[in-house]
């Protein structure tokens, strides 16, 4: 997630006012409300967004901070192996400080000034563009099919040996009476040189 | 309170024994004593873990609820006495049984005694959770058990433990898990937190969260880490040891921390603990999560062998992975952090903490058998009830007016309780008239009806040990009975067939024990058969109601000797 922090804007909305109509709802600018900003942009496969608020919360209120970010897309053995189930952004960790913490990034030995109360949002759930991770398979499936049909009628045409009916011998009681009265005519020429 | 100085006779019994027999052993309850008695034998200069027990005041008698809004109650000095007495109260036994360990043992009682009062003194009035530090290696624990609407049951495990900086340095681990010591002097770790986290807190029923969400981090796994060093080139080549580190120490994918993953909150996050003696620049806080990281079992065992007695006794022995995941929400939770008392020591001071949301319902479901079945161990109940204010706590409890001792399983599991939430029929038990009355009568001396008590789904828990008599599941109310008479060889048989086994034996076997027994020493008997370490465990339930309070505790003795006072 790539943060645009120029877009980055609070609202303010009292709760009393929730059950009355949206015009009613009075909207303050985020400049009030924000007092200071700590923001780290992301550096791809360097480091994560990081962005820290220090807020003045009026009591029975709710405010809502909006930002619009950018997905970015990761190299394809970068994804994890559930990719379509998306990723895991971080929970927010809110941190509610003492009252006379006026400057909470600023060192302070006095350890008293612990927060007193601490919460985390629940981990959002982003669902990144995620690449169809199932077509190679579907690719390799489909070529591997066509291949195995071209390879294999290929190559049975090739290896099998052709043979023409008539060569060989023919088979029947004319010719098995022929090899027989060859036989016995051989026989009785052995007999007629000997005789 | 006292459990920790057991849990240290245990964890220095196991290194001794150098095996699981020991450490099997201890689970039952004649360790802490086995363990005084094996500590005379050793020569004086051996600095025994035991002998605070004999003579210092216990440090964990003051109880913290989590959420600190819904009050507290101390019990200090009460604790404090009785542990105190309990102790001196069984040297007369040692005594007859070996004059000369019970002589080496009064030595180093008054020898010690001084000491640990000096430095006992000055945090004793403290009530914050960082206050309760003493300049020494001790170790405490505590459970808290805070029932939640629709039959959730809030339990918080909290284990202490600190090194000083002088002993951590050197390397003398005791208490202090030797694992964790070297990685962080190896990783010049400062201040760790580690956070294991599932499911969701539901704020909007459940209320505030546990410790105001200082326990607790984001879901799957948060580390956070204060690393001395000189650049940040130099950090990020600690973190990744770090991270590497404990990714094998807890089985958790933490080397998947890396750059791309770690951030450097400016302003989320203080040190818990005091780093004056190191030069702020030099300090560089780097956070981590693993957000898809699974908890699951294989990260609460690396969990529970941090603990000295490494989930074998002690409140951790109640922790049972099928029921710590199953819960509704839990939190596992590592904090290293040194804290200065004075100017002149430090100490170590790593607390590990378990937080989850039990659904009563849920676990009553299978087969209606045991409510929770690891925390079902339960024999008795002592509440005391009380009726006034007092001036020092705003809840503020009264002096002692009444106090009864029950055997809870008798009550509380009772059919006729079969309809109240959070409780289950106990299948082999048929409480008596006469005592659910008088359990009854109480109650309303303290201006609660029953039905309000249950429904609240209090309960304080003894941990005792159920058997199996008959087909069916009874309460040993003789098994927190302390026995000081030595007894013949012949008796011995008998009770430990009575108590530990509950079939009669033929008369081989027991010909075989008898001989047995003459041959053991006294000690390994009193292992294998008596309760006592669950003497001297306290565990401090509240129920607040309107502005009425009835806190149920968990007694260390049924004949209600600890709180004699």
């Amino acid at each position: 997630m790539r943060i645009y922090l120029h877009t980055l804007t609070a609202r303010l909305i009292p709760n009393n006012s929730t059950t009355s109509p949206p015009k009613d709802i009075k909207v303050k600018e985020s400049v009030d409300l924000i007092k200071k900003i700590n923001y780290r942009p992301a550096l791809d496969r360097a480091r994560p967004s990081h962005l820290e608020l220090h807020l003045t919360v009026p009591p029975l209120s709710t405010v809502q901070l909006t930002y619009t970010f950018d997905k970015t897309i990761l190299r394809y053995t970068e994804y994890p192996p559930d990719a379509n189930r998306g990723f895991d952004v971080p929970a927010a960790i809110i941190t509610v400080l003492p009252d006379d913490s006026s400057d909470p990034s600023a060192p302070s030995p006095d350890s008293n000034l612990q927060p007193r109360y601490s919460l985390r949002t629940t981990t959002l759930l982003c669902s990144l563009p995620t690449p169809d991770f199932s077509m190679p398979y579907n690719v390799i499936i489909f070529t591997s099919t066509a291949i195995a049909l071209a390879f294999g009628g290929v190559f049975n045409i090739l290896v099998r040996r052709f043979v023409a009916a008539d060569e060989g011998p023919v088979v029947g009681i004319a010719a098995l009476k022929r090899r027989l009265m060859l036989r016995i005519g051989g026989l009785l020429k052995k007999l007629g040189v000997k005789a | 309170m006292d459990v920790g100085r057991f849990a240290e006779c245990c964890r220095r019994q196991d290194e001794d024994r150098n095996g699981a027999r020991s450490l099997e052993r201890s689970r039952l309850s004649g360790t802490r004593a086995m363990a005084t008695r094996r500590s005379t034998w050793r020569p004086l200069s051996y600095q025994n873990p035991c002998r605070p027990i004999l003579s210092s005041p216990c440090h964990c008698a003051g109880h913290l609820s989590p959420n600190s809004s819904s009050g507290s109650t101390n019990v200090n000095s009460t604790d404090r006495d009785d542990s105190t007495r309990q102790w001196t109260g069984r040297g007369p036994t040692h005594k007859m049984r070996q004059p000369l360990s019970t002589l080496f043992l009064f030595f180093f009682s008054f020898l010690s005694l001084p000491l640990s009062l000096s430095l006992t003194t000055p945090d004793s009035d403290s009530q914050a959770p960082q206050d309760y530090i003493h300049a020494e290696t001790d170790y405490q624990e505590q459970l808290h058990l805070r029932p939640l609407p629709r039959a959730a049951l809030l339990a918080s495990f909290s284990f202490r433990s600190n090194t000083t900086f002088s002993e951590f340095t050197s390397r003398n681990f005791r208490l202090f898990p030797r694992s964790l010591g070297q990685i962080l002097s190896y990783a010049n770790t400062r201040e760790l937190h580690l956070r294991f986290n599932l499911g969701r807190w539901d704020a909007e029923s459940w209320g505030s969260r546990p410790w105001n969400g200082a326990r607790e981090g984001g879901t799957g796994v948060e580390l956070w880490a204060w690393l001395v060093a000189d650049s940040e080139a130099e950090a990020e080549r600690k973190w990744v040891v770090l991270t590497n580190a404990l990714s094998g120490l807890f089985c958790a994918s933490l080397n998947f921390i890396d750059s791309t993953r770690t951030t450097r909150p400016v302003m989320s996050f203080r040190p818990e603990g005091n780093h004056n003696d190191v030069d702020p620049g030099k300090m560089h806080l780097l956070h981590g999560v693993l957000p898809h990281e699974v908890v699951c079992t294989e990260n609460l065992t690396p969990f529970l062998k941090l603990l000295p007695c490494k989930g074998k006794a002690g409140i951790a022995s109640l922790l049972d992975g099928h029921k710590l995941f199953d819960a509704s929400w839990q939190s596992m939770a590592i904090d290293v952090r040194p804290i200065c008392v004075g100017e002149d020591e430090c100490v170590l001071q790593i607390e590990q903490t378990i937080d989850m949301v039990l659904d009563v319902d849920r676990a009553k479901r299978p087969r209606g058998k045991v409510f929770l079945p690891s925390l079902s161990r339960l024999v008795q109940l002592t509440y005391h009830c009380r009726e006034s204010h007092s001036p020092s706590s705003p809840i503020s409890l009264p002096p002692l007016r009444h106090k009864q001792t029950i055997p809870l399983s008798r009550h509380l599991l009772s059919p006729r309780s079969h309809s109240q939430p959070g409780l289950v029929p106990h299948p082999g038990l048929r409480p008596s008239p006469e005592r659910r009355l008088s359990f009854i009568q109480s109650l309303h001396s303290a201006h609660l009806s029953p039905r309000s008590l249950f429904s609240q789904g209090i309960f304080c828990w003894r941990s005792g040990r159920t058997r199996k008599r008959e087909g069916k599941h009874s309460v040993l109310p003789s098994f927190s009975r302390r026995r000081v008479q030595p007894r013949p060889a012949s008796s011995r048989v008998t009770r430990r067939r009575r108590v530990g086994f509950g079939r009669a034996p033929d008369s081989a076997t027991s010909l075989r024990r008898k001989k047995l027994h003459r041959l053991r020493p006294r000690t390994r008997w009193r292992a294998g058969t008596a309760a006592q370490p669950f003497e001297g465990r306290t565990c401090l339930v509240h129920l607040l109601r309107d502005t009425s309070l009835v806190y149920a505790d968990l007694s260390t003795y049924v004949d209600g000797e600890a709180y004699s006072k």
